[in-house]
């Protein structure tokens, strides 16, 4: 049978509660390490870690106050070359096939480890409060002859409070990342095999830094949740909520991020490392041609054309005159007229 | 830095910031109380012009600006402070007086983060720390290519960070003038001049607006089932 012993908190505090010698006073910093409390045996505590089992006497080992808190990561599951493929059939297929390899160039394809934070436990509180609903409220005419119904609409409130237990399962993305796509992975974990991310090898891997810390993220987590706890039309005058059991971890997913070039500009692709799914995809727009003004606008202008031609001249003249007014510098007249016909020709799509 | 082992007492290397460490003399895994100042990183990058000249290009079209021509690039890393203000946001801001790019900060980019070691340091100009904010928890080297431009008449310069490809620029190149399309003008041409000679089969006006009418619509609709008939193909 394996006792659980309750150990230093991550190697700082022995078992008996007292402080380790402290250093030498020139030091500037000292390593703790912990120790097995059963047989001595040195151990290794990752950030986060709060159960751990000594690896020469194999005790389960609890540990009081954890520091930090654990990081997973998940391997890639699809190779590069893979990713590769997915992206130039989205780009095919988001295009109309009007966009194959032989068009775009593919400028890199990076690897990179996304973190998100991830608050699982259990909220307990209560919320009170106003509901507000609108009733329809149909009264008679008292007069038999008119038979008239007056409808009116008022707006009722009615106290509500609850009770909230819920279980939660909470994840954001921990970095900044404009091209990501990705908002969450709660869902997703549970079906993956994560691996504990060792801290000395965190820099054998590329990721994105975290910047959104502990605190903020524990606030607009719980912000969130009051929010889903709350029913939608209640004003809420009082609530307290409490989490229990709350665990916050980073986890590390792996993504693809390709960058292509068609027609001088980058687009960028992001890649599910997971099971192979584009994410999210910039696409090149077509131009297309505004077909009602392509076939009504010459017509407008035939028709002045045939009756009177300066009524074709006026117009254009006129606008001229305006837009170089309302720019305040002098327009070239063929830079104008290009700009104008593009501007009611063409439209993006 | 030197940090001393609790269970052995041997001296051990540290780089700032770092928190754990297996003891080189007993292979202890230690954990340091109190790290030394901010954690201090670098990203690696390999420097490459031509990319960073085709971010600057991709840029300018996709904003619809004039195209950038004779550019000369220069690189250095340049670092950046990771701050954490009191409500717990992480804000960046440069922690060094000289070569900071106008027009904003980059995010940190994703990538390969190591400790910074001078010694094994890359052969490009680092630029160094000369100012450190109290409250920062992270020192980080960003790899940053400086541009400086012209396009057409305008010059100007722009800053873009390796490896996010993240371009920051106080100025911008004037709009690029448009080009109409050569395939869509003569097709308009071509409608207007048929319209006009429809249009002279008529006496009067009312006649002549019905009939360039009608001939618009008919076209109209002749065109829209043949796009509907290729996109249903």
């Amino acid at each position: 049978m394996i006792a659980e012993r309750v150990i230093a908190s991550a190697g700082i505090r022995t078992p008996g509660g007292g402080r380790q010698p402290a250093a030498p006073a020139p030091e500037p910093a000292v390593a703790y390490g912990a120790t097995c409390p059963e047989c001595g045996g040195s151990i290794r505590v990752n950030e986060g870690d709060r159960s751990i089992r000594c690896g020469y006497c194999g005790s389960a080992l609890y540990v009081a106050t954890p520091r930090g808190v654990q990081s997973f990561i998940l391997r890639p599951k699809i190779t590069p070359a893979k990713a590769r493929l997915a992206a130039i059939r989205y780009i095919a297929e988001k295009t109309n096939h009007r966009l194959r390899t032989r068009h775009a160039s593919i400028a890199d394809l990076k690897l990179i480890h996304v973190p998100f934070w991830r608050l699982r436990g259990r909220l307990m509180g209560w919320v009170s409060g106003e509901r507000t609903a609108l009733v329809k409220i149909e009264t008679a005419s008292d007069d038999s002859a008119a038979s008239q119904v007056r409808t009116t609409i008022r707006e009722e409130h009615t106290p509500f409070s609850r009770l909230v237990f819920k279980r939660v399962d909470w994840s954001a993305p921990a970095c900044v990342l404009p091209c990501l796509g990705l908002q969450g992975i709660s869902l997703r974990t549970g079906f993956l095999d994560w691996d504990v991310l060792d801290d000395r090898k965190r820099s054998e891997h590329t990721t994105a830094l975290p910047v959104r810390s502990e605190r903020l993220v524990r606030r607009d987590a719980l912000s969130y949740l009051k929010r889903l706890a709350v029913p939608a039309g209640t004003t809420v005058r009082a609530s307290r909520f409490h989490f229990f059991d709350s665990r916050l971890s980073l986890y590390y997913y792996p993504v693809y991020l390709l960058r292509y070039g068609f027609a001088g500009r980058l687009y960028t692709i992001t890649i599910d490392a997971g099971n192979g799914t584009v994410v999210r995809g910039d696409v090149p727009r077509k131009r297309r041609i505004g077909t009602k003004r392509l076939f009504f606008a010459p017509a407008a202008l035939a028709f002045l054309a045939a009756t009177w031609l300066p009524l074709v001249l006026i117009p254009v003249c006129v606008l001229y005159a305006l837009d170089t007014a309302r720019a305040k510098i002098f327009l070239p007249p063929h830079e104008w007229l290009a700009f104008r016909i593009d501007g009611i020709l063409e439209s993006e799509g | 830095m030197l940090v001393r082992c609790s269970l052995c007492g041997g001296e051990n290397a540290i780089d700032p910031g770092q928190e754990m460490l297996a003891c080189s003399y007993c292979g202890s895994a230690l954990a340091i109380d109190k790290a030394p100042g901010p954690e201090h990183l670098i990203l690696v990058h390999t420097r490459d012009d031509r990319a960073a000249e085709g971010v600057l290009r991709s840029f300018l079209i996709e904003k619809n600006l004039r195209r950038p021509v004779g550019a000369a690039i220069d690189f250095s890393f340049i670092p950046y402070a990771m701050i954490e203000t009191g409500d717990g946001e992480t804000s960046i801001a440069p922690a060094c007086a000289s070569h900071v790019p106008q027009g904003g900060v980059p995010y940190p980019p994703a990538g390969e983060y190591r400790f910074f070691d001078e010694t094994g340091a890359p052969s490009e100009r680092i630029v160094p720390i000369d100012r450190i904010d109290t409250d920062a928890i992270r020192i980080v080297h960003l790899p940053v290519y400086g541009i400086r431009y012209k396009a057409g008449e305008w010059k100007g310069t722009a800053a873009i960070v390796g490896e996010s490809w993240q371009v920051i620029a106080d100025e911008l190149p004037p709009e690029r003038p448009r080009v109409p399309n050569l395939g869509i003008l003569i097709a308009a041409a071509l409608l207007f001049a048929a319209y006009l000679v429809i249009g002279r089969f008529a006496s009067n006006v009312l006649g002549r607006l019905a009939l360039i009418m009608a001939a618009s619509a008919a076209g109209y609709a002749l065109f829209t089932i043949y796009e509907r008939a290729a996109k249903h193909q």
